[in-house]
């Protein structure tokens, strides 16, 4: 019993480790942006997770974060606030709606609530779209660089100021993977487990259901606007297209992918799908200067925001499904359980061969 | 002072009436049965003392304190726990986590200690695994200790969700059907420790349709759709003319 935990934690540890090493040595832009994608997807799939863990699967993950982002941007755009306050406002706003509107939904089970967070999220983001003071279609733009407010830090560090970046989003990134990491292995996330196999019988043990969906709806909250806020300021200008259906289907793709089984699924499929999707980019912006048709073409359908893209991700998902049920975590489980089917169909079949004799 | 009390307890889903102006108590430290025929509303009896279903008129009290309006987890708080006839354990859980899984109350940790890992959670938790082993001790589940609850037979399934309602360290226990689908060894086993909680000072209230159980109460009430025909001890209602031509058919 004790081993599978041990090695859990170290490769949580290796993780660690080679994200904190290798933006160190790859000393270019294009590979730092990669780690940064990949950590905020893998803040994103873990958030989603804890909901997950409680019996329900939110759809407006992308939305909170566009909430933290918004938040932060226009905090600072409008009323100036330093940056080490406009990112955690703006994952306290996001909490706080998350709560307010979490309220209502955490009465719904399954796949309505799936459905009402994904009304909600698409509904925030359409408000936004049409708030002139958030930039309307054109999104927010101009918010207060984290490089130059960084340039001091990474003056100091002997770092390039998109590696000091890195480090703070790397960090903050972190804190989130913690704080849920720790919920789920203690008795809250037992509590959360046991919300999800019978309400009922959670509620006939003193487990109130509303507060303990809301606690995990709140965290996931709290990591989606923080991430988003910190996001906000190194891009600079920020959109609601990309807070909206397809972000959060791209978080659950990231989740399902990885596994649900274990805390590290959602982070393998955070970096294999972010990898994919950042090859695919880089071919898209190759096609560009190409004069080779076909590579063009594929390149287009292969893009990541090309019009293919919902078939693909559709049909990887279904491959996963059906081949992969536990994602790329469960693996080992998977092979182990289709080679003890395969060994007892052997033995029924012996039997039976044995028994026509 | 009864512990539990109910006045005039009413439910009706539309025009259908499932309990009709109820009377009931049960005393502190007794064993009371709550009989009566398929559909005589003994589970919706459970559900409405529980905060399953709201009553539609009427008054439950427990310990003096009316608790009709409250919600499943403030009736567990207060001390009443209770089974399932169906669906009565989390599956994926091992009997073990089953079990320490109700210690949600009694020892409370709150949720930032538990965050924490606060000196009290620890202390909290060592004594959950202690106490959770000597339950499945007194139940013997302890050679099935680290199964998932899912691949258990149904018989250890009941116990189980007997198990999980004693570790919420109930006042009052409300068990539904406890010997329903059991072989006769498990009946017999299963009766000598519903007995037995009696004296760790548990009041236990059992709905059961197996007549074995009436050995080990103190005394019956017996439903017919939705109302009480009879009030007293098990002898009494073996001899009563309206308990035998509606719940055993016919006359004797």
């Amino acid at each position: 019993m004790k081993q599978p935990v041990l090695k859990g934690k170290l490769s949580l540890l290796i993780l660690c480790v080679l994200f904190f090493v290798l933006p160190l040595a790859l000393n270019s832009r294009s590979w730092v942006d990669l780690f940064i994608t990949i950590v905020v997807n893998m803040v994103g799939a873990v958030a989603l997770r804890l909901i997950v863990i409680s019996g329900n699967l939110s759809f407006a993950q992308g939305a909170f974060m566009g909430v933290g982002a918004y938040t932060a941007g226009m905090l600072a755009v409008y009323l100036n606030v330093p940056i080490w306050l406009s990112i955690p406002a703006g994952a306290i706003m996001a909490t706080i709606v998350g709560l307010i509107t979490g309220w209502p939904f955490a009465r719904l089970k399954s796949v309505y609530f799936s459905m009402g967070t994904m009304f909600m999220g698409q509904a925030l983001m359409l408000m936004i779209s049409a708030w002139p003071l958030a930039g309307g279609a054109l999104g927010l733009q101009r918010i207060p660089s984290l490089t130059s407010a960084l340039s001091g830090v990474a003056d100091v560090l002997h770092l390039k100021g998109y590696q000091a970046c890195y480090y703070l989003i790397f960090l903050l990134a972190l804190f989130c993977l913690v704080i849920m990491y720790r919920m789920e292995h203690c008795r809250i996330g037992t509590t959360l487990r046991a919300l999800a196999q019978s309400e009922e019988v959670a509620a006939s043990i003193g487990v109130n259901p509303t507060f303990y969906r809301l606690l995990a709806v709140g965290t996931s909250c709290f990591c989606m606007g923080l991430i988003g806020g910190v996001q906000s300021h190194y891009l600079t200008t920020i959109s609601y297209s990309s807070y909206g259906m397809n972000t959060t289907l791209w978080i659950i793709m990231y989740m399902m992918i990885g596994g649900t089984g274990k805390f590290v699924g959602p982070l393998y499929g955070a970096i294999v799908i972010s990898i994919v999707q950042g090859i695919a980019n880089l071919l898209t912006s190759l096609s560009g200067s190409s004069n080779n048709e076909s590579f063009v073409a594929f390149a287009h359908w292969l893009g990541a925001n090309s019009a293919y893209t919902p078939f693909l991700t559709a049909a990887v998902l279904l491959v996963v499904a059906y081949l992969l049920p536990g994602g790329l975590v469960g693996i080992p489980d998977t092979i182990r359980a289709n080679r003890a089917r395969r060994a007892e169909k052997k033995e029924a079949a012996e039997i039976a061969k044995g028994g026509s004799k | 002072m009864h512990l539990l009390e109910t006045s005039g307890l009413t439910k009706r889903f539309g025009g259908l009436t499932v309990m009709h102006d109820l009377d009931f108590h049960i005393d502190e430290g007794e064993i009371k049965g709550f009989l009566g025929p398929n559909g005589a509303g003994k589970s919706t009896f459970f559900n409405l003392i529980t905060g399953v279903l709201m009553p539609t008129s009427g008054h439950i009290f427990y310990a003096g304190n009316e608790i009709t309006k409250a919600k499943p987890h403030q009736v567990a708080k207060m001390g009443i726990g209770r089974t399932f006839q169906l669906n009565p354990l989390f599956g994926d859980f091992t009997v073990f986590e089953n079990v320490t899984a109700a210690y949600h109350l009694r020892p409370h940790s709150t949720v930032p200690q538990v965050f924490f890992n606060s000196k009290v959670y620890k202390e909290n938790e060592k004594y959950i695994a202690e106490s959770a082993d000597e339950v499945l001790e007194f139940l013997g589940l302890t050679h099935v200790r680290n199964e998932l609850a899912k691949n258990l037979p149904h018989g250890y399934q009941k116990i189980l969700g007997v198990a999980r309602a004693l570790a919420t360290k109930p006042k009052l226990l409300l068990l539904d059907e406890p010997l329903g689908g059991m072989n006769p060894e498990e009946i017999d086993f299963s009766i000598k420790a519903i007995s037995k909680m009696r004296d760790k000072g548990i009041t236990v209230l059992v709905v059961e349709h197996n007549m074995q159980i009436l050995d080990i109460l103190d005394s019956v009430t017996v439903i017919s759709f939705g109302e009480k025909i009879f009030e007293g001890t098990p002898e009494g209602m073996r001899q009563d003319p309206t308990v035998i031509s509606t719940y055993f058919g016919g006359t004797v």
